[in-house]
C-alpha cells in the first residue's frame, strides 16, 4: 500500500503531467502530401505584382482572361487555367505597355538600376543588371543565366534597331512580363528530408505560396532572401517570415482577397439592377456594397480578432451615402465610410442580409430565394447544390398574373413537384428566409400586398426571419468547416485530398480551440507541413514497362 | 408554416416602415425626421385660360423697349426681325433717359401699370391674421385672397405681382431653370430637420430646424434626385451656418409650423440669394409619394431688399422669364404688404408662399472637431 | 366627329349636375299633352343662368389685334389697316376669328396667326386663315393644339397679312387678349 503523500505526489505529478500535455499544441496529423500547382496569375494578384516591383504609378489597363470557379475558389480555378490565344495578345498588350511606362523618363530613374553608357546605344551589362533585380521579382526565384540570355539579346537587338537602350529595355522587359515563369506561378518540389516517402515545396515555391495566400502578390525582396538563404526549410524561419508578413498592414489585402474568392464577389462586375424599378441601386451602391461586406469582415476578424460565426449575427457595419439610400439609414461621413450599427431587433444582421448576398444573389428586378439559397449553401457552407435539368421551365414561376402574390407560394411548385424537391429543398428554405429583402436589398414586410412569410429550417434548425437563419447559420457546424476547408484550399490552389483528411479534422478543432478567430487559423495553415508536403509522383507505366 | 416568432419582425421594422418619413428604426424614445428641399417654386395659382389676367400676360422688358423705338431704330436694333430678345436683352435695358440700365435704375422710366392678377384664389396663409384688406400693426392695406380650399384672408402679394408673368406660371422656366441647377450643383440646397418626434402622424411639440446642406443631392440615371442620402449640415467651426429653428406640430401626417423669422438659403439660376422671411410658416404633408417625395407650402414676408437683390442677380433671364423693372418695382412698391418702415410708413416686405417638393433625407451634424479639420 | 363635338358642347355648356337637377324637377308624364308641359320645363331649366351648374367651363376667351404696318420692318410703306377679333372657346379649344383689312397696297396673298414669338421678332405660321387670296371681313376658325394655346395666353401670337406688294407681310398686330367687361384694373 503506498504511503499517502507518495499517493498525492504520484497524483501531482500525473495531474502535472496532463496539464502540460493539454497544454502543449497538438502535433499535426501527417499528410499523404498533395500535388505541386502550375496556377495562372489573377488579374488581381497581376496588378498587386507590377504595383510592387515597379510602383503604383503604372497603370495597368486591360481585360484579362477569366478563369473557371473551381471548387469554390478562383485561387483552385487558376490551377486548371490556360491562356488562350486572344489571352496570349492581352497579355502582350499589357508587357507592351507595361515596359513602354517603366522605361519611360519619370519612371526609368526610379526602376533601372545603371545608366546605359551610350543612350542611342546598346548596353548589356545594364540590361543585365535590370533583368537580374526585376526578374527575380517578376519570376519569384533567383534568375538563372539562361532566364537572362533570351532578354538580354532582345534588348540588345531592338537597342541597336532602334538606337536607343530603353527602347531595347522595353522589349525585353515586354519577353519577360509575357513569359510563362512570370504568368504562371510554377511550383517545384525537392525531396523532404525528414520524410523520405514524401516531397516537399523547394524554398521558392513555399515563399510564393506563402506570399500570394497572406498577400496575395509576389515574395517581397526580404521573402526571396529567407528562400535564398534557405531559411524557409526550417519551422522557425517559416514562422518568422509568417509573422511578419501577417504583422503587415498588407495582410490585410490578402484576407480581402480570400473573402473575395470565397464569396464570389467578383461577380459584382457583370451585377445589374432595373434601375426603373430599384432607383436608389445604382453604380455606386454597388461598388460600395462590394466594399461594405470586406470591411465588415476585416473589422470583425481581423482588427477585432472575433468569432467567425459571428459574421452571421453582428449588427456592425459600414456605411456611405450610397449605400444609405438602399439601406434608408444615416451615413455619417458623406464623401467616404462611416462605421454604423443596426439597432437591436432589426432582422439586418449578418452578411448574408448585406447587398454583396441579397442584392448580388437576385434577379435584376426582384428577388430569388433559390439564388441565394444556393450562394449560402455554396459560398458560406460548402455544400454543392447540384445544376438545374436543361428542361426546367420557369413561366409559372415568372407569370405576372399568378394568384400567388409572395415568392414562397410561387415556389411551392419546387417543393411538390419530386424533379424539383430534391435540390430545390436544399435552397429554398433557406432563401425564403431573406425575402424580407427584395431584389436590390432594401428590406419590405410585404410582396404585392401580402406579408412575406421568412420562417424556415437549416439543417434541422427552425427560425422565424433571417436573424433566425442567422443564428440557424451560427450553430450549424457546416460554416466553420467550410471557412477552414476554403482557406486551406485558397492556400495551396488545389482541392483538399483523401490522405488530408485527418489534418482537415485537426484543423477544424483547432479553429475551434481558438475561438474560431482567423488569424490563428491562418497562421496555422501557413506554418504546417500540409501545406508544403508534396506526394510523391506515381511511378508511371509505360509500354516499355517500370523504369 | 407558422411563424412563431414574428416579434423578431417587431418594433423596429415595422416603425421603420409604417413611418411616413426615414428615420432609424425606433427604441421608443423621440425619433428625428429629415428632408431636403427638392423643388422651390413661387406658388402660383393658375386656371387653364389664365382668367385671373384678364388683360392677358405682363409685358416684358423687350416689348416695352421695343415699342419705345422708331421704326428706323427697330430695323437697325433688331436687324430686321433676326435679332431674338434674348440676344438684345443687354441693349434693351439701356433705355433710362441717360442710357441707364433701368433695373439698377427702376424709377427713371415710367411704365403702363403692371399687369396684375385679378383672380380671387391664391395658394398662401393669412400672414397679418385678418380676413379684410385693413392695415394691420404687422400689414399695409392690400387686398387678400381666397385659398384654394375656400379659406378667407390668404396674403400673397407676391402672386398678385408675378403670377401674369409667363416665366413664373407652370410653363415658364425660371423656377424650371432655378430647380435643375440646383439639382445639378447642389448649391443652396435647404435641410430640415424634425426633433422630438413622438409619432409620424401625431406629435404635439416639435422642433423643425432649417439647414444648408453640405453635400450635393445623389441623383439616379434619369436624373431623378434619390431619397434617404445623407447631408451633412453646413456648419462653420461647428455652428450651422443656417439654422433657423420653428416649434411646430404633426397632425394627421401634416407638419405645421409656427411662424418665426427665418433666412433660408437659396440658389437659382447662377443666383446665390437669402430667401429672408418675417413670419415664415410651414405646412407639409408628411405622406411620402410613390417617387420618394413630400410636399408642403412655406410662406411669409419675403424682405423687400432682398427680394429685389435677387432679381438684379437674375436680370440676366429678363428675356426668358420676361417682365419689365420698372413697372414691377413700382407695382412692387405698392403691393408690399409687410411691415411697414416706422418713419416712411411703406411696407418694407412682401407677403408670399411657395411650394416645395422635399424628400426623406438624414441630417449629419459635424462635431466642432471634425469641422475644423 | 360633329355629333361627338356638340355632346361635348352640351354636356359642357349644361353640365351633368344640371341635367341630374332637371331631370329630378321635371316630372315624368305619360300622356301626350303632359310631355309638351314635360319639354318645356326642361327647355326652362337648360336655358336657367349658368350659376346652377358646377362643370360649366366659362364664357370664351376673347382676343384682338390692331393689324398696322408699323409692326413690320420699316421698309414696309403701307396705308393700309385692319383689325382682327378671336373668340376662343374654352371646351373645345376651337379658335375663330373675324380679320377685316382696308388700304392695302396690293391684293393680299396670306393671313395668318404667326408664333410663338414678341413684337419685334418674326415666327413662323401657326395657323392660315384666309389661303391664297384672303379677303377682308375673312371668317373662319380652327382647333388649337395645347401648344398653340400656350403661346396664345402668353401673348406670343401675331397676326400677319401678307401682300403682293410685300411678300413678308405688310400689317401685324399682336394677339392681345380682351379683357371681360367690367374687369379690374390693375393695382
Amino acid at each position: 500500500m503506498m504511503p499517502v503523500r507518495t499517493r498525492l505526489g504520484l497524483a501531482c505529478a500525473l495531474l502535472l503531467g496532463a496539464a502540460l500535455l493539454t497544454a502543449c499544441s497538438r502535433s499535426e496529423p501527417p499528410t499523404k502530401g498533395g500535388p505541386v500547382t502550375v496556377r495562372r496569375l489573377t488579374e488581381a494578384q497581376y496588378r498587386n505584382v507590377i504595383a510592387d516591383v515597379f510602383g503604383p504609378q503604372i497603370v495597368v489597363a486591360g481585360r484579362f482572361d477569366p478563369i473557371v470557379r473551381t471548387e469554390g475558389l478562383l485561387a483552385v480555378g487558376a490551377s486548371r487555367a490556360s491562356i488562350t490565344p486572344s489571352g496570349v495578345e492581352r497579355f502582350a498588350a499589357l508587357a507592351r505597355s507595361i515596359a513602354q511606362q517603366v522605361v519611360a523618363p519619370g519612371n526609368r530613374e526610379l526602376l533601372i538600376p545603371c545608366r546605359p553608357a551610350a543612350p542611342g546605344a546598346a548596353d548589356d551589362a545594364c540590361a543585365t543588371k535590370f533583368f537580374q533585380q526585376a526578374g527575380r521579382l517578376l519570376y519569384r526565384r533567383a534568375v538563372t543565366a539562361d532566364d537572362l540570355a533570351g532578354p538580354v539579346r532582345i534588348a540588345r537587338t531592338a537597342a541597336l534597331a532602334r538606337q536607343d537602350f530603353h527602347a531595347g529595355l522595353a522589349y525585353g522587359l515586354q519577353g519577360m512580363l509575357t513569359s510563362p515563369e512570370f504568368l504562371f506561378i510554377a511550383e517545384s518540389a525537392e525531396p523532404d528530408p525528414a520524410d523520405k516517402n514524401l516531397l516537399r515545396l523547394d524554398a521558392y515555391s513555399r515563399a510564393s505560396r506563402l506570399s500570394f495566400m497572406l498577400w496575395n502578390t509576389t515574395p517581397d525582396a526580404m521573402l526571396l532572401d529567407a528562400a535564398a538563404r534557405g531559411e524557409l526549410a526550417d519551422a522557425d524561419g517559416v514562422a518568422a517570415q509568417v509573422d511578419r508578413l501577417m504583422a503587415s498592414p498588407r495582410f490585410t489585402q490578402g484576407v480581402r482577397a480570400f473573402f473575395t474568392d470565397m464569396l464570389s464577389l467578383d461577380d459584382f462586375s457583370t451585377l445589374e439592377k432595373d434601375s426603373l424599378i430599384y432607383p436608389a441601386f445604382g453604380l455606386a451602391a454597388a461598388e460600395d456594397s462590394r466594399e461594405q461586406v470586406l470591411r465588415t469582415l476585416i473589422d470583425e476578424l481581423i482588427a477585432r480578432e472575433g468569432d467567425y460565426r459571428d459574421i452571421f449575427t453582428t449588427r456592425r457595419t459600414f456605411m456611405t451615402v450610397p449605400l444609405g439610400m438602399v439601406y434608408r439609414v444615416p451615413a455619417t461621413r458623406p464623401g467616404g465610410w462611416a462605421p454604423f450599427e443596426f439597432e437591436e431587433g432589426d432582422p439586418r444582421a449578418g452578411i448574408q442580409t448585406q447587398l454583396s448576398f441579397v442584392a448580388l444573389h437576385s434577379h435584376p428586378g426582384k428577388s430569388s430565394p433559390t439564388l441565394r439559397g444556393k450562394a449560402i449553401r455554396e459560398l458560406l457552407l460548402c455544400q454543392k447544390v447540384p445544376d438545374p435539368p436543361g428542361n426546367v421551365n420557369f413561366d409559372r414561376f415568372n407569370d405576372p398574373k399568378s394568384p400567388n402574390k409572395t415568392a414562397r407560394l410561387r415556389l411551392a411548385a419546387h417543393a411538390t413537384d419530386p424533379a424539383c424537391a430534391g435540390c430545390h429543398k436544399l435552397m429554398d428554405p433557406i432563401g425564403l428566409a431573406l425575402e424580407n429583402f427584395d431584389g436590390a436589398g432594401q428590406i419590405r414586410l410585404t410582396e404585392n400586398g401580402e406579408r412575406i412569410d421568412a420562417s424556415g429550417e437549416l439543417n434541422g434548425f427552425k427560425f422565424a426571419d433571417a436573424r433566425g437563419l442567422g443564428q440557424a447559420m451560427r450553430e450549424d457546424p457546416a460554416a466553420t468547416s467550410c471557412v477552414v476547408r476554403r482557406a486551406y484550399t485558397y492556400a495551396a490552389g488545389r482541392p483538399i485530398e483523401k490522405g488530408e483528411r485527418d489534418w482537415m479534422a485537426d484543423l477544424e478543432q483547432s479553429f475551434a480551440d481558438d475561438g474560431y478567430r482567423l488569424r490563428p487559423l491562418l497562421r496555422r495553415i501557413a506554418l504546417s507541413k500540409a501545406l508544403q508536403s508534396i506526394a510523391k509522383p506515381k511511378p508511371e507505366l509505360s509500354a516499355g514497362g517500370p523504369t | 408554416m407558422l411563424t412563431l416568432r414574428r416579434r423578431s419582425l417587431g418594433a423596429g421594422l415595422a416603425l421603420l416602415l409604417a413611418s411616413a418619413a426615414a428615420a432609424a428604426p425606433s427604441t421608443g424614445g423621440p425619433q428625428t425626421l429629415a428632408y431636403v428641399i427638392a423643388n422651390f417654386n413661387n406658388a402660383v395659382y393658375e386656371t387653364q385660360f389664365m382668367d385671373e389676367c384678364p388683360e392677358g400676360p405682363a409685358i416684358g422688358n423687350d416689348e416695352m423697349w421695343w415699342r419705345g423705338l422708331s421704326r428706323a431704330d427697330k430695323d437697325k436694333l433688331t436687324d430686321n426681325g433676326l435679332v431674338q430678345p434674348v440676344d438684345r436683352r443687354f441693349i434693351s435695358v439701356l433705355r433710362g433717359p441717360k442710357g441707364e440700365d433701368v433695373c439698377w435704375n427702376p424709377t427713371v422710366v415710367k411704365e403702363p401699370p403692371l399687369r396684375t392678377v385679378q383672380g380671387s384664389v391664391s395658394y398662401g396663409f393669412n400672414l397679418d391674421g385678418s380676413n379684410d384688406d385693413r392695415a394691420t400693426p404687422k400689414s399695409c392695406p392690400h387686398r387678400n385672397f381666397v385659398s384654394e380650399r375656400g379659406a378667407p384672408g390668404v396674403d400673397n402679394q407676391m402672386y398678385r405681382l408675378l403670377g401674369c408673368h409667363y416665366g413664373w406660371r407652370r410653363n415658364g422656366v425660371l423656377d424650371t431653370f432655378g430647380n435643375e441647377e440646383r439639382r445639378n450643383s447642389g448649391r443652396g440646397v435647404i435641410l430640415m430637420e424634425i426633433t422630438n418626434v413622438t409619432d409620424p402622424r401625431n406629435s404635439p411639440e416639435v422642433r423643425v430646424a432649417f439647414y444648408r446642406a453640405a453635400d450635393p443631392f445623389s441623383i439616379d440615371a434619369t436624373g431623378r434626385i434619390l431619397p434617404y442620402a445623407s447631408y451633412r449640415v453646413d456648419s462653420n467651426a461647428g455652428k450651422p451656418r443656417y439654422g433657423a429653428v420653428a416649434r411646430g406640430r404633426i397632425v394627421n401626417g401634416v407638419l405645421i409650423t409656427e411662424p418665426i423669422d427665418a433666412k433660408l438659403p437659396f440658389y437659382a439660376n447662377s443666383a446665390f440669394a437669402e430667401i429672408q422671411l418675417r413670419d415664415m410658416r410651414l405646412e407639409m404633408d408628411l405622406t411620402v409619394s410613390p417617387e420618394g417625395k413630400v410636399q408642403g407650402l412655406v410662406g411669409g414676408y419675403y424682405d423687400f431688399d432682398k427680394w429685389w437683390e435677387y432679381m438684379l442677380k437674375i436680370e440676366f433671364l429678363i428675356a426668358t422669364g420676361d417682365w419689365s423693372c420698372p413697372a414691377l418695382y413700382t407695382a412692387a412698391r405698392e403691393l408690399a404688404d409687410g411691415y411697414p418702415d416706422p418713419k416712411t410708413g411703406e411696407c418694407t416686405a412682401i407677403s408670399s408662399a411657395f411650394k416645395i417638393d422635399a424628400l426623406p433625407a438624414f441630417a449629419i451634424h459635424t462635431t466642432p472637431v471634425e469641422a475644423r479639420r | 366627329m360633329q355629333v361627338r363635338v356638340a355632346a361635348q358642347r352640351l354636356r359642357h355648356t349644361v353640365g351633368w349636375s344640371r341635367l341630374a337637377l332637371v331631370a329630378s324637377l321635371c316630372p315624368v308624364m305619360t300622356s301626350g299633352t303632359n310631355r309638351r308641359l314635360r319639354w318645356s320645363c326642361l327647355a326652362a331649366l337648360l336655358l336657367a343662368p349658368v350659376g346652377l351648374c358646377a362643370n360649366d367651363p366659362g364664357p370664351p376667351v376673347r382676343f384682338y389685334a390692331n393689324l398696322t404696318p408699323e409692326e413690320q420692318s420699316s421698309t414696309t410703306i403701307s396705308p393700309g389697316s385692319g383689325r382682327a377679333d378671336f373668340e376662343l372657346d374654352r371646351a373645345t379649344l376651337r379658335f375663330s376669328w373675324r380679320v377685316s383689312f382696308k388700304s392695302l397696297t396690293s391684293a393680299a396673298i396670306g393671313a395668318a396667326v404667326h408664333g410663338p414669338q414678341r413684337p419685334g421678332t418674326n415666327a413662323g405660321v401657326q395657323i392660315d386663315m384666309g389661303g391664297k387670296r384672303p379677303a377682308s371681313n375673312l371668317q373662319g376658325s380652327a382647333v388649337l393644339t395645347d401648344a398653340q394655346l400656350q403661346y396664345l395666353l402668353a401673348g406670343r401670337m401675331y397676326v400677319n397679312i401678307r401682300t403682293q406688294k410685300y411678300p413678308a407681310g405688310e400689317l401685324r398686330g399682336q394677339i392681345q387678349r380682351l379683357p371681360p367687361a367690367g374687369a379690374g384694373k390693375t393695382g
